[in-house]
């Protein structure tokens, strides 16, 4: 099975222009927040923004600065800091956002989709097609229900 | 019955383990906690890790945890965010390495010339002040990124200061790295020619030293990207990454070039030629602690209180001139740069924290064959000198960094 048989395709996608705080508000009534693609124009993917991302943005400006530096000792804590309420105009989807991301091809077969999100160490990760059109996001446990389905557990 | 070296690793990392812990509660960088007890565990002291294992059996921690060190820094080389990085941080950068060299090496010079004066014991002064003025030298252009980052945070810093400060941090290390590669290639061909001894042989069998080994970590770096295709999990990625890694050093220590620019030539192609080479530095973070835990640990276990008589002097030069060279050096390229007055006037300041990659780099030097006659004294002149930063250091930089009026709230720094 390939994975845009197996991707959700109803997806709630972001801007780069939208606002950190508009992006909060979409998704603050789910319980986890997902993988969430960036679209541009004419449907392109052009990044994604990950909880990851969330909590990097959160953190200051210096601890982003030590993130490759052996022995820098960086171990900040969210709560630490202090945060002005303006930020949340401020900071929008295209601060944040991996730019440099790893996505899948709709025809990549689940078994190869399963173990690139394991090397990866990702539980979702983004499809498209092959002119890079946002086609929907595949997640493991998406995997794991379709294998389920098919041996009839579920 | 004798220590055995796992035990002795056993009682390394469990020390340093506690160490990091104390140190940090107390507001000290995990290192200085490590270090502290390794001299606690030292022949000197306790006398719990027999000095055969630290002289010579736990060689072997020390090539694989600078070789760590040496990924890491070549991974922090990408070409595109480098880019991004304002000009003048690269030449303030420039002058004050270069200048807490300088000036490191010549304050040694001078200080092992004058006994020459009365007692006319110039082979002293060849064999060992040379080598050791050009090797010190280089090790000092190294800053701690830990204590200055601490200070930062504990009093919430901000301003044109702190960020040219942490930039500048952030390359010192490489730098360091790439001096003491060179200074070590210099170093060795002065020692091994002395009866033959001409000037292009003097820099010709270096730069070859150099080039080959950037040529043998490029080449790995393209064989790692390829290979690591291969693997199907973040855990068998380590494999090959931390392989590649052992192998590079391996085999530029058997051809006695330098492994810390093999690897750092290894890690900057991984992080600039590969697709997703990110991964492959951060399969390193699970192993690094443990290792550097038993690195720093060893580090502090060097400490010799017979030959620290003489060593305290020779770290206290050390300190007098890096200090000096990194304040007059940064403010000389502040200038020349254009930077903002505050960067001119206290940047220097702010630069003198330093401890793991000083330490890490003075014992690759202490095992190197070719520098046995004074790798004893030149660890404890280092590991002095780390001491006796440790405590004048940090301060500075807070003070540094209060005059700039960067510290906008005077409070006492909360204890962890």
């Amino acid at each position: 099975m390939q994975v845009k048989e197996a991707m959700k395709k109803d997806v709630i996608k972001v801007k780069r222009s939208t606002s950190l705080k508009n992006l909060l508000i979409l998704f603050k009534d789910f319980h986890a927040l997902p993988l969430i693609p960036v679209i541009a124009e004419n449907e392109q993917l052009v990044g994604v923004v990950s909880l990851d991302n969330l909590v990097e943005i959160l953190k200051s400006q210096e601890s982003k600065l030590f993130r490759n530096i052996i022995f820098a000792e960086v171990d900040e804590d969210i709560f630490d800091l202090e945060r002005v309420p303006s930020m949340g105009e401020l900071i929008l989807v295209d601060d944040m956002m991996s730019a440099n991301f790893i996505s899948l091809k709709e025809d990549t077969p689940l078994e190869k989709a399963y173990s690139i999100m394991r090397l990866h160490n990702k539980d979702q990760l983004p499809v498209v097609d092959k002119a890079n059109k946002f086609l929907g996001i595949i997640g493991i446990f998406d995997i794991i229900w379709n294998m389920v389905k098919e041996k009839g557990i579920a | 019955m004798e220590t055995g070296p796992l035990l002795a690793i056993g009682i390394l990392i469990i020390g340093g383990y506690f160490g990091g812990i104390i140190a940090n509660k107390i507001g000290f960088p995990k290192v200085s906690g490590y270090l502290v007890v390794g001299i606690l565990l030292s022949p000197s002291v306790l006398n719990l890790i027999p000095e055969m294992l630290i002289n010579k059996n736990l060689n072997v921690i020390i090539d694989m945890a600078l070789g760590i060190v040496a990924y890491l820094v070549g991974g922090s080389f990408h070409l595109d965010s480098l880019k991004k990085i304002r000009k003048d941080i690269g030449w303030v950068t420039f002058f004050e390495a270069s200048s807490a060299g300088l000036f490191v090496a010549l304050l040694i010079l001078l200080f092992g010339f004058f006994p020459t004066l009365f007692n006319g014991n110039r082979e002293f002064f060849i064999k060992t002040c040379i080598p050791m003025a050009l090797i010190c030298g280089a090790i000092s252009a190294a800053t701690a990124p830990a204590a200055v980052m601490a200070i930062i945070r504990e009093y919430k810093a901000r301003g044109s200061l702190t960020t040219t400060l942490l930039a500048v941090i952030a390359l010192d290390d490489a730098i360091a790295i790439i001096f003491t590669a060179i200074a070590i290639s210099i170093a060795q061909v002065w020692l091994g020619s002395m009866e033959l001894f001409s000037l292009s042989k003097m820099f010709l069998l270096p730069l070859i030293y150099i080039i080959t080994s950037i040529i043998i970590g490029g080449i790995s770096g393209f064989f790692l990207i390829n290979i690591s295709k291969l693997a199907k999990t973040k855990q068998t990625l380590l494999v090959i990454v931390f392989g590649m890694i052992m192998f590079c050093v391996g085999i530029t220590k058997m051809l006695n070039i330098s492994p810390l620019l093999a690897v750092m030539a290894l890690g900057f192609t991984v992080i600039n030629k590969g697709g997703y080479s990110k991964d492959m530095f951060r399969v390193i973070d699970d192993i690094e602690d443990v290792i550097f835990a038993v690195f720093f640990t060893l580090a502090g276990a060097h400490f010799n209180l017979e030959v620290m008589k003489i060593a305290w002097a020779w770290g206290l030069i050390i300190v007098l001139g890096r200090f000096s060279g990194k304040f007059l050096g940064a403010k000389m390229g502040a200038i020349v740069a254009g930077s903002p007055l505050v960067v001119r006037k206290y940047l220097g300041l702010g630069l003198l924290p330093k401890a793991g990659v000083t330490v890490g780099l003075s014992l690759l030097i202490a095992q190197n064959p070719n520098f046995t006659n004074f790798a004893s004294l030149l660890v404890n002149a280092m590991l002095a000198s780390v001491i006796i930063n440790e405590l004048i250091a940090p301060p500075l930089t807070k003070y540094a960094l209060f005059k700039a009026g960067e510290i906008i709230v005077k409070s006492e720094p909360e204890k962890l």
